[in-house]
């Protein structure tokens, strides 16, 4: 499977739809994943990303649509007939199973001759990163070696793919942010096509090579980390990935908006007529603080509301002078201290138009 | 569960193979024989008969002659006895005429008593033994309540024993229904429902087994337990402190028979076990038992039980007895049944 | 796993919904839960199905409507067990539940000492058929009684007799019960109580008593369950006392009739039934209570308190030791109560009625084969039940049929089997009289005890055992083998102990269809004492009590030593 040609995804995914008596928890996916891929399916809860992971793995299969992977259809294939490996946020360790049984499990099965299975076992412990831990069982390690075991396990039987149901949920800050660097390192040395669900951006856009945005069943935007987050295609992918303004304006030409009192410049054309009603999206780091030229685009004088101390940053509340528009801005802690910003301090900010989204009203209201 | 060390599947497999073989047991030479004999009389007779008829095993069925009766009613349409053994000619003469018995002329036949089988030249049934109602009354409990000791049935409804007396219900045994005949035939349908009525002051429980008022007695639960001789004999040699009374009008009694079941698969096996019981030894051995069996001359007496028995009987109509069960139990019912414990 | 429902057909999409190829582990589980099912039916379902369609024949088969049960309540004396039957049963159920709520109380929420001692006698009545507090109590209250004086006058045969019984018999249930209930109660509740200085009578009321409602109200449920539909005391004790479930027997065994007690057996579903929705109602509210993250509480010495309770304990398990030892004791005694020299001559079951020694090792086979085949069927069915992928319609139906049994009294069932196993056209008909019937009578007369049970371990363990098997390839039963059998070891052998012990004891079911050959040791007690050998039947009751006592003994000190070993992963 690895012989196929890059240009050919790995597991292709058309029109794929699931319906639970009324409610439809897919609606007609399209989705290439590409050989070596890393993929992370990101949404709310009841988004339909872990339908979609579900419905890849067999477990629960779609109602219409077709899912080939590496060629071929395996759109109704069982479980058991499909090729991936797996791993679960309670890890599923079979608890009275050694680390190494736990690890073996499905090369016993598979009949490996015992001096293969040792081979490989000792192989894939080290590649986790627990080359003494064989003989333990689950319950005597943290949950972070717990999940490194599971891992182990899944890439045991060397599968085509591997699907991570939200595999650092259970675990702590700290171990969650190392365990997210080795298993995208893991990933990266075995070049294994891998999907990963879930509901924690902060996950997707570190390891990611591309994330799924989902919504409603819907696909809302494929894109890299960087598209995701810089240039959101919908309302709803804005609000999810980081944090956002909304800001309601109308229309006064293609490439400009009157917000509540306030004239905006956009740096793209808005295919919309004059007079429509918009959402100017706005994140709160990309307001210019510093070195703000006489004729920037957008510069404001605004008033400086609540002051929040998030430890890295200040989040600020602005309110433009003579408008009726307020919105959140994020400054360093330099910018500050340099500029002796403080409440009810009145400052210049700016708002580069190449960083303003502009999407027609009514926008999908996320939640 | 360490038994199930294969595959889940194959354990289960085996698992319902071994229920199925639970399921067949060989049941060659077995003759399933229903009996209400005392419990401690049918293992000396199993013995016997077996040890005389090497291959058939005897397997009893075995509760108070009015279960029996009905069970066999109830089972007309699909027979498990192959022979009833040991129970009243009243029942035996009502599966008669129901038409469940084989008639069948046991070797050996001409030498029983002509009172005591099937009176047809080849009978359905053939007696074994008289059994005949009789008292015990626990002279310790009596003592100490002062209690004259009843010599007759009139005896028993004086208020004085108000709450005392223990009696089989007719229903469930033979021996109480053995009784309630004997006074509807000594007192007349009208005074031996009157004679009843007055009784049933007297009564604290009408008992299951016709054993279990003279064993109560002995127990001092009740200071009077109408029961029957047999029984009385036996607890009183167990240690028991009850004096034994027959009645002075007269003693109930009725026949211990028994009689092939005409769907009998086995019916060689049914033949042998009916050939035996009308030999001396199997007479004997009922003599140990009772004082008077179907061959004259093997008569005997029991140790605590007074000789004339046999002269103390009543004069017994078995056809009108059998006759009226159903009416004589629904009246009964009818009328006491409340007392009566909950299995009858 | 997602939230999923039944899908119901969607009349917008026009297209077939797809359907997934089955695997060959799909096929075996769905073939197994299939072959469940029809274990099922055929078990308790059509049996009970025989006895409905019974309760409307005439005896010779004809179908007469409702005249079986038009004659049932023109007959004064069985409509009237009825009513006896209530108020009995409420009345022990009150007085049970009211001990058994003062001795959990005692176990749970006070430094009492001797807790352990307790706990152990509460546990005796349990190891014993329902015949023998009630032969003891005619050996204590009866007109020979020991301590008659105390009823001052009154009669123990019948009510009064009953209620002793029933309640001593019943004691252990409620007390597990309300001891678990009491035991999740939130000590955070407490403190509050205690910061807010509610009077330790008003946190009593306000605290304790709502804290225990569900698990009271199921005891109240289950006790009165069992009252009703018990008839080994009252048919011992119950004098001319009738209630609902010796009427039963009284119509089948007594007088064979059998359409009337296929009446009087539908009578007695409807409580039982009833009773079983509204428990099954409360367990699941007080688990939700469970599920809250509880404080557990842990009571403080209080002298006065503790003193009180010791004593009310005291008195209780008192009671317990009186009941079981006077029937000891009556057992060895040559002839109550005129020569009490010891003799083991009330041993000698083979010169008394209900089938001798024989019963004894019937009952210990059955017993051993109930607990081996019943854990292997009702362990393997709830496993299947859970784990066969999809399939919901016939799981759904399966997991049905595998509570039913908690509804039905086992004379009901019992009595169904006689109908529908009894059948010359059934095919099955050869199982009857056999030891074999017996076994799966039993088994399906406690198989939803062991059902819950098993499910509620299986539920404990990881959900995505079996997908992360299939996806390594490995077969379900493998698993099943490997880690789910081994990981729920704990409550298997529960399963096997409680089925073995219920196999001993049991009288209700199995006394319609036991035969010649296989008579068992329980019905043996309740034969012996129908003839009058009521010393012979308490000591084979006290034998059926020993050898549930020993089981249970070795079974704790297997479960200490040898899990403790087999089972080291556990620890951390």
């Amino acid at each position: 499977m690895d012989s196929t040609p890059a240009t050919v995804p790995y597991l292709r995914i058309r029109n794929l739809s699931k319906k639970f008596g009324a409610f439809t928890a897919l609606d007609a996916v399209d989705l290439d994943v590409m050989p070596g891929e890393f993929v992370s399916f990101l949404g709310p809860s009841g988004c339909g990303k872990t339908t979609l992971l579900r419905a890849i793995s067999g477990l629960d299969v779609q109602t219409t649509g077709s899912i080939h992977q590496g060629g071929l259809d395996i759109s109704t294939l069982p479980v058991a007939k499909r090729d991936f490996g797996i791993v679960f946020q309670s890890y599923a360790l079979f608890p009275n199973l050694t680390i190494k049984d736990n690890v073996a499990y499905g090369l016993v099965s598979a009949g490996t001759p015992r001096i293969a299975i040792d081979k490989r076992v000792k192989e894939l412990l080290e590649l986790v990163g627990l080359p003494e831990q064989a003989g333990k069982y689950p319950a005597q390690l943290s949950g972070g070696q717990q999940q490194r075991v599971a891992l182990a396990r899944a890439l045991a039987l060397s599968p085509g793919l591997l699907l991570l149901d939200e595999p650092l949920s259970a675990l702590d800050a700290r171990v969650r942010a190392r365990l997210r660097g080795e298993i995208r390192d893991l990933q990266q040395r075995l070049k294994l096509t891998t999907i990963m669900v879930t509901h924690d951006q902060e996950e997707a856009l570190t390891m990611s090579d591309r994330i799924v945005v989902m919504s409603h069943g819907r696909i809302e935007q494929v894109g890299t980390p960087d598209e995701i987050y810089g240039r959101p295609a919908t309302a709803f992918v804005a609000d999810f990935v980081g944090k956002m303004n909304f800001l309601e304006g109308r229309l006064v030409t293609s490439k400009r908006a009157d917000v509540s009192g306030a004239v905006l410049d956009f740096g793209e054309e808005v295919p919309l007529a004059e007079g429509a009603a918009v959402t100017v999206c706005l994140r709160p780091e990309d307001v210019v603080v510093r070195d703000i030229g006489e004729h920037a685009d957008n510069r404001l004088s605004v008033q400086v509301g609540v002051m929040e101390f998030i430890g890295n940053h200040f989040a600020t509340t602005l309110h433009a002078s003579g408008t009726n528009l307020n919105f959140s801005a994020d400054f360093s802690i330099n910018a500050v201290r340099d500029l002796g910003i403080s409440s009810g301090a009145t400052i210049e900010v700016a708002l580069p138009p190449q960083r303003l989204r502009v999407f027609a009203q009514p926008r999908s209201a996320p939640a | 569960m360490n038994l199930c060390t294969t595959t889940g599947l194959r354990c289960a497999v085996a698992s319902i193979a071994a229920m199925f073989c639970l399921a067949t047991t060989a049941r060659a030479a077995d003759l399933t024989v229903y009996t209400a004999l005392e419990a401690d009389q049918i293992k000396p007779y199993k013995a016997a008969f077996e040890k005389a008829n090497p291959g058939i095993n005897i397997l009893w069925v075995r509760d108070s002659t009015g279960i029996i009766t009905a069970k066999l009613l109830a089972e007309k349409a699909n027979p498990k006895a192959d022979v009833v053994m040991g129970l009243a000619a009243t029942s035996l003469m009502l599966l008669q005429k129901e038409g469940m018995l084989m008639p069948y002329a046991p070797v050996g036949l001409d030498k029983v008593d002509a009172k005591m089988r099937d009176p047809a030249a080849t009978p359905e049934w053939v007696g074994m033994d008289v059994w005949a109602s009789a008292f015990c009354v626990n002279t310790v409990e009596a003592g100490k309540k002062n209690l004259p000791e009843p010599a007759s049935w009139a005896d028993l409804t004086k208020p004085v024993y108000q709450g005392q007396i223990a009696m089989p219900n007719p229903a469930s045994s033979g021996t109480g229904f053995l009784m309630v005949s004997a006074w509807l035939q000594m007192f007349g349908w009208d005074g031996g429902w009157k004679y009843m009525d007055e009784l049933h002051k007297n009564i604290a429980a009408y008992t299951h087994s016709g054993s279990k008022p003279c064993r109560q007695a002995a127990a001092g639960e009740y200071t009077i337990g109408l029961s029957f001789e047999y029984r009385a004999n036996k607890t009183k040699k167990g240690g028991a402190p009850i004096s034994i009374v027959l009645p002075k009008e007269g003693l109930g009694w009725d026949m211990e028979a028994i009689g092939i079941m005409k769907t009998t698969k086995e019916v060689d096996a049914a033949k042998k076990l009916a050939d035996w019981a009308v030999t001396p030894e199997a007479n004997k051995l009922y003599a140990e038992n009772f004082a008077i069996v179907a061959l004259p001359g093997i008569a005997s007496s029991l140790e605590f039980v007074q000789d004339d028995v046999d002269k103390m009987l009543i004069k017994n109509d078995f056809a009108w007895a059998a006759e009226n069960r159903d009416k004589i139990l629904a009246e009964w019912s009818k009328r006491y049944d409340g007392k009566s414990e909950p299995k009858n | 796993m997602t939230t999923e429902t039944l899908s119901l057909p969607d009349r917008a999409a026009a297209i077939a919904p797809l359907r997934q190829k089955l695997g060959r582990d799909d096929w075996i589980m769905r073939g197994a839960v299939v072959a469940l099912g029809l274990w099922l039916i055929v078990t308790v379902l059509l049996p009970l199905w025989a006895l409905l369609s019974k309760s409307f024949q005439a005896a010779d088969g004809s179908f007469v409507g409702l005249a079986n049960f038009q004659a049932y309540f023109a007959s004064p004396a069985l409509a009237n067990s009825i009513w006896h039957s209530i108020w009995v049963s409420l009345l022990s159920t009150f007085i049970c539940v009211l001990l058994a709520f003062v001795y959990a109380y005692g176990l749970t929420r006070t430094c009492m000492p001797g807790r352990g001692l307790f706990r152990i006698i509460a546990q005796i009545p349990i190891l014993a058929p329902s015949l023998l507090p009630a032969i003891s109590l005619v050996y204590l209250f009866g007109n020979q009684g020991l301590v008659k004086w105390m009823l001052f006058g009154a009669s123990i045969y019948g009510p009064i007799g009953i209620v002793m019984g029933e309640v001593f018999w019943t004691f252990p249930h409620a007390l597990i019960i309300i001891t678990t209930a009491l035991a999740i109660s939130d000590a955070r509740l407490y403190e509050a109580a205690e910061a807010l200085r509610a009077s330790s009578h008003r946190t009593f009321w306000t605290v304790t008593i709502p804290g225990a409602r569900y698990g009271l109200i199921s005891a109240v449920f289950v006790v009165f369950t069992l009252v009703i539909t018990d008839f080994g005391v009252p048919k011992v004790i119950g004098g001319k006392f009738n209630v609902l479930a010796t009427d039963i027997y009284k119509q089948v065994v007594g007088q064979q009739n059998f359409q009337m007690g296929a009446v009087v057996g539908l009578i007695l579903l409807l409580p039982a039934a009833l009773a079983f929705v509204v428990d099954q109602l409360m367990q699941r509210r007080q688990l939700a209570l469970l599920s809250a993250r509880a404080v557990p509480y842990a009571p403080k010495p209080d002298a006065t308190i503790d003193r009180a309770m010791l004593a009310i304990c005291s008195l209780i398990a008192f009671a317990i030791l009186v009941i079981l030892g006077v029937s000891f004791f009556a057992s060895i005694a040559t002839l109550w109560p005129y020569n009490l020299t010891p003799s083991l001559k009330n041993f000698d079951f083979d010169m008394m009625d209900g089938g001798g020694w024989r019963s004894y090792f019937n009952s210990l086979v059955m017993a051993g084969l109930t607990a081996l085949f019943g854990t292997a069927v009702i362990f393997t069915g709830a496993y299947l039940v859970e784990k066969t992928p999809r399939f919901r319609a016939i799981r759904g139906f399966v997991q049905f049929l595998a509570l039913l049994p908690l509804a039905v009294p086992g004379l009901v069932l019992g009595l169904g089997y006689i109908f529908f196993f009894n059948n010359p056209a059934n095919p099955l008909n050869f199982i009857y009289g056999t030891m074999a019937i017996l076994v799966i009578c039993t088994i399906s007369h406690f198989y939803s005890v062991s059902h819950l049970t098993a499910v509620t371990a299986l539920k404990q363990i990881d959900q995505e055992f079996e997908t992360v098997s299939a996806s390594l390839k490995v077969p379900f039963w493998r698993t099943f083998m490997r880690v789910t059998l081994p990981v729920c070891l704990p409550a298997v052998l529960d399963i096997a102990m409680y089925l073995f012990v219920n196999a001993m004891t049991t009288v209700s079911a199995v006394v319609f269809i036991y035969a010649p050959h296989t008579t068992l040791a329980a019905i043996a007690v309740l034969n012996m004492d129908d003839a009058g050998d009521v010393a012979p039947a308490a000591a084979m009751a006290m034998v059926v009590f020993a050898t549930a006592a020993v089981t249970r003994t070795i079974y704790m000190l297997l479960t200490q030593g040898y899990l403790a070993r087999a089972q080291m992963w556990r620890k951390r």
